[in-house]
């Protein structure tokens, strides 16, 4: 009887906590409202995303609108690094994965099936993939230099699904059998 | 009602997937509640699968109150066990002690498992502590909220299923003006009313037009309720909050409202 006491009062006192610190909301609320103005331009962003990828069923589009925000995200994980603010990094490391590995590559290997090689839509598909690589190179040239900086595995593990991305996009933007313009 | 309340409020009902009504119209409305609250839903459950050591407590209490049962059998028929034998009991006491250990063990390694990934969602904890240590990520639930919505809708293949999101990204923006009314400076506010204007205005609306006729009415009745649900919450927020951030929310529930009575019309559109 005891035991099943303590066990339980163990339980509660470890996952009660676990659960309020899991919990973004309890954030104090002043630090909230820091976190909101801090990333208004993102949220703006974001939201135009929205109504932009909810206007088009075309992959293409999809793909580009979805490249343009990996791009505001990297913009501001640019900014995360040079400060560098190691919970923002983490935080926006994730939501570029998220992007780039659920929003861009599905819809780019989607387009990449339907579009002839050589054709303007061939060439969008390239010419998008040449954008992003310049946004995250640098990327990846930073995280390499401040790997030292970072929590090392959080470090080499962003670095690691950038370049694993980052072929993947070129893979699934180069349309086979024909010559690149 | 804020996000907090709602928190302490499931934390403390008995049953937490079994929400009371004003718990519930939050939750239709904030995904991260909703979140928060399956999350809850998932340890209550598995609670219960935790082993628990037997105890014998009960045993020990019955044992003052009823007389031990007389031995059955006459003490000529069974011989009395040789002095070597009684150490033969040990092991088998023994390892029942290690079987109640290890189960105590496994319980608490579950416990520690369970309480570590709520407490260590996305984290690894560092290999090497040496150098500056990372700032834990706390991260901003509306950004991570609408990154969400965005990738459903880069993947979503029906107008209904665009719709139902962009009003979850409606929702999503009413969370912040919900929880930090007051502590917010009026500009961001009129920042996030003007969003959740064109969310409205240039997302749900501007859909709901190219809605067949047949499907009008199943998909926009529910949204322009949430809208309703939604100016109501807001209007209550207004009495609450200081005059000069109340503009904003006065104009976001003004959109709401007019969001839920251009659906109607859309609705009715049909109909007529």
């Amino acid at each position: 009887m005891k035991a099943r006491t303590l066990l339980l009062l163990l339980a509660a006192a470890l996952v009660g906590p676990a659960l309020a610190d899991n919990a973004p909301s309890l954030l104090s609320a002043d630090e909230q409202a820091r976190r909101f103005e801090q990333n208004l331009p993102l949220v703006q962003s974001l939201v135009e995303g929205s109504l932009r990828l909810a206007d088009t069923d075309d992959s293409i589009q999809r793909a580009q609108d979805c490249e343009l925000l990996a791009e505001k995200v990297a913009s501001a994980l640019a900014d995360a690094l040079e400060k560098p603010d190691f919970g923002r990094i983490q935080e926006l490391s994730e939501h570029l994965h998220a992007v780039l590995g659920q929003g861009l590559i599905p819809n780019l290997q989607t387009a990449r099936k339907q579009t002839p090689a050589g054709t303007t839509p061939a060439r969008e598909l390239q010419a998008l993939a040449s954008r992003l690589e310049q946004a995250i190179l640098p990327l990846e040239q930073r995280l390499e230099k401040q790997n030292s900086a970072l929590d090392p595995q959080m470090g080499r593990q962003t670095l690691r699904l950038l370049r694993e991305e980052r072929s993947e996009i070129e893979k699934a933007s180069t349309i086979p059998g024909g010559p690149l313009p | 009602m804020n996000c907090h309340l709602v928190k302490r409020r499931l934390l403390s009902s008995s049953d937490p997937a079994e929400a009371p009504p004003d718990v519930r119209a939050h939750l239709a409305g904030c995904s991260c509640c909703r979140d928060w609250q399956r999350q809850l839903v998932q340890v209550e459950r598995n609670i219960p699968l935790l082993p628990v050591p037997r105890s014998r407590g009960r045993d020990r209490l019955m044992q003052r109150f009823v007389p031990a049962p007389a031995q059955s059998p006459p003490a000529a028929a069974v011989p009395p066990l040789p002095a070597a034998s009684a150490p033969a009991k040990r092991p088998l006491r023994r390892t029942l002690v290690l079987i109640r250990l290890g189960a105590a063990a496994a319980a608490l390694f579950l416990i520690l498992v369970l309480g570590g990934r709520a407490v260590w969602p996305r984290h690894q904890l560092p290999a090497n502590t040496s150098g500056p240590v990372p700032q834990p990520a706390s991260p901003d639930p509306l950004l991570a909220g609408l990154v969400r919505h965005d990738l459903r809708l880069a993947t979503a293949a029906t107008p209904r299923e665009r719709l139902a999101i962009l009003a979850d990204v409606a929702d999503e923006l009413l969370d912040p003006a919900s929880a930090l009314a007051a502590q917010m400076a009026n500009p961001q506010l009129e920042a996030l009313a003007r969003l959740y204007g064109r969310v409205i205005d240039e997302g749900i609306l501007k859909q709901a037009r190219t809605l067949p006729a047949a499907e009008r009415r199943s998909i926009l009745s529910p949204i322009a309720e949430r809208l309703a649900r939604s100016a109501r919450h807001i209007d209550r927020l207004v009495q609450k909050t200081p005059a000069e951030q109340s503009r904003s929310l006065q104009s976001i529930a003004g959109t709401a409202r007019e969001g839920n009575r251009r659906l109607y019309g859309l609705v009715a559109e049909v109909r007529s």
